[in-house]
């Protein structure tokens, strides 16, 4: 009982700030939040620089957010206005579906703009193109030497592959590696955990044939990897899309048209692209962002 | 190397740390006073100032960013509320393990219990509350490389970015300050402390 009273107390120390500053929050700019990974910060960077070049709507960047959680809280407290996201972390982590590989990519995409907007007042754009999913890859020179294409053309050849995937992938239900052994019948010769980062390494060494990568990781195109079809879809769809809180959409009509001006305009190998002039040429987000914005016209 | 944007950088980290670790300590400091004046109170109190120092660094920050937002205020914040845990138990500590006999002679030469407080009390337990801030300012130098994800500045982003873009420039432009700062608040507050036995 008298703990509970701390509780209490803890709690009303703890929002009463958020009562004082409750309404203060009215401000003439549109902020853009980003993820703490490259490709959700180039997104976010190519946004605040198309709004900027095609409205004169004040950017202010808060990019590098620590994640789902912190997007998510900083979105619905109006923190930021605009992020970068994917269907599925919006589906699965944000609105609690589970991703049993019984869903369509068209569904999960409806059921995320229907809900987002219902729940939290968010708007979903249309996908941008790329899909950050689970893939399958080989060294791309081996292509011809194993006749592989997708991951179907593995399954007779895969006792005598070795397979590695991060921890991570070996604890998923649906779609980590009961589902392959599931799904595509693979029974590999050697099935291997290690981290991601050695992962690439070991494929490049020639110590393992097939690893599970993120299919727009821009170490795909340093160590020349290929990701293989996901033909019978094991792995749930990660589109790209951006989220926009309503309440700015309402202030600033012209976002409308913005959100969704990059739908279509990228796929897994542009996005591979983007990353890697930023992860490996080590070139700077702005520019890299600046120059795909150029190219296509935008700017 | 861009040294402008690296000293802001420092000074950005240093002024959060600082900050948070001022305010906890202007707030923890009389905290443990009145404690020790009105000790039914100290569970009750160290219940909630452990439970606070159980919350995940980002956990903390995203529910102190919903008040203030994602800027240095919110790390400011959440650093403060850290160093209650060192501060607050230190100073307590050590105003309270203070051998009865000391305190005894003291009333018997006719010492008032502020006169207690202020010339055996506070001098007694003066390197256990040092000892507390260095704690809460080594933890906060490391709690405020964290802030670079909610949107904070600081030497957080140089470290994280390096990271991932597996640029080892770039995070050691950023950890090697980093360190550096933490080596040298230690012999700030060493120094601080060897001056005060001094002068006592």
């Amino acid at each position: 009982m008298k703990r509970n009273i701390w509780r209490r107390a803890l709690a009303a120390v703890l929002l009463l700030p958020l009562l004082l500053c409750a309404g203060c929050g009215k401000k003439e700019s549109v902020t853009i939040g980003s993820k703490q990974y490259t490709e959700s910060i180039l997104l976010g960077e190519m946004y605040a620089q198309l709004i900027e070049a095609k409205s004169d709507i004040p950017v202010v960047r808060k990019l590098n957010l620590g994640g789902t959680t912190v997007c998510m809280s900083a979105l619905k407290g109006g923190e930021i206005d605009i992020c970068p996201m994917y269907t599925g972390t919006l589906y699965n982590e944000v609105l609690d579906h589970a991703l049993d590989g019984q869903t369509s990519t068209e569904e999960i995409r409806a059921i995320c703009q229907k809900e987002m907007d219902e729940r939290f007042g968010i708007t979903v754009s249309e996908p941008q193109g790329q899909n950050n999913t689970y893939a399958l890859a080989i060294k791309s020179a081996r292509m011809d030497e194993l006749q592989a294409r997708s991951i179907s053309d593995l399954e007779e050849i895969a006792p005598d592959l070795r397979f590695g995937a991060d921890h991570i992938f070996y604890t998923r239900t649906y779609d980590g590696y009961d589902g392959l052994v599931a799904v595509y019948g693979l029974q590999f010769r050697e099935a291997l955990k290690m981290d991601s980062s050695l992962l690439y390494e070991a494929v490049d060494a020639g110590d393992l044939d097939v690893v599970v990568v993120f299919s727009t990781d821009s170490l795909l195109r340093k160590y020349e990897l290929t990701c293989l079809t996901d033909d019978k879809v094991l792995f749930p769809p990660y589109e790209g899309v951006m989220v926009c809180r309503n309440a700015v959409l309402e202030r600033y009509p012209v976002l409308k048209t913005l959100l969704n001006s990059l739908t279509g305009m990228l796929d897994d190998e542009t996005v591979q692209e983007l990353n890697y002039q930023v992860d490996v040429m080590q070139r700077s987000v702005e520019d890299v962002a600046k120059e795909f914005l150029m190219k296509n016209g935008f700017i | 190397m861009n040294w402008p944007a690296l000293l802001t950088a420092v000074a950005t980290h240093l002024k959060i740390t600082l900050l948070g670790v001022a305010i906890g300590a202007v707030v923890g400091l009389p905290l443990a006073a009145l404690l020790v004046r009105f000790r039914r109170f100290g569970r009750g109190v160290f219940s909630v100032v452990d439970a606070i120092q159980t919350i995940p660094t980002l956990a903390m920050m995203t529910i102190v960013m919903l008040a203030f937002g994602l800027n240095d205020t919110t790390v400011v914040v959440s650093i403060a509320l850290y160093s209650l845990f060192p501060i607050t138990r230190n100073t307590y500590v050590g105003l309270t393990g203070i051998d009865a006999g000391t305190i005894r002679a003291g009333r018997g030469i006719g010492m008032t219990p502020l006169q207690i407080f202020t010339g055996i009390r506070f001098p007694i337990a003066l390197p256990m509350i040092l000892t507390g801030i260095r704690l809460a300012l080594v933890t906060a130098l490391s709690i405020t490389t964290t802030g670079v994800f909610i949107g904070a500045g600081g030497l957080g982003m140089l470290i994280w970015r390096g990271i991932q873009t597996r640029n080892m420039g770039m995070m050691l432009s950023g950890a090697i300050p980093a360190s550096l700062l933490a080596v040298f608040c230690e012999l700030f507050i060493g120094w601080m402390e060897k001056r005060l036995k001094h002068s006592q």
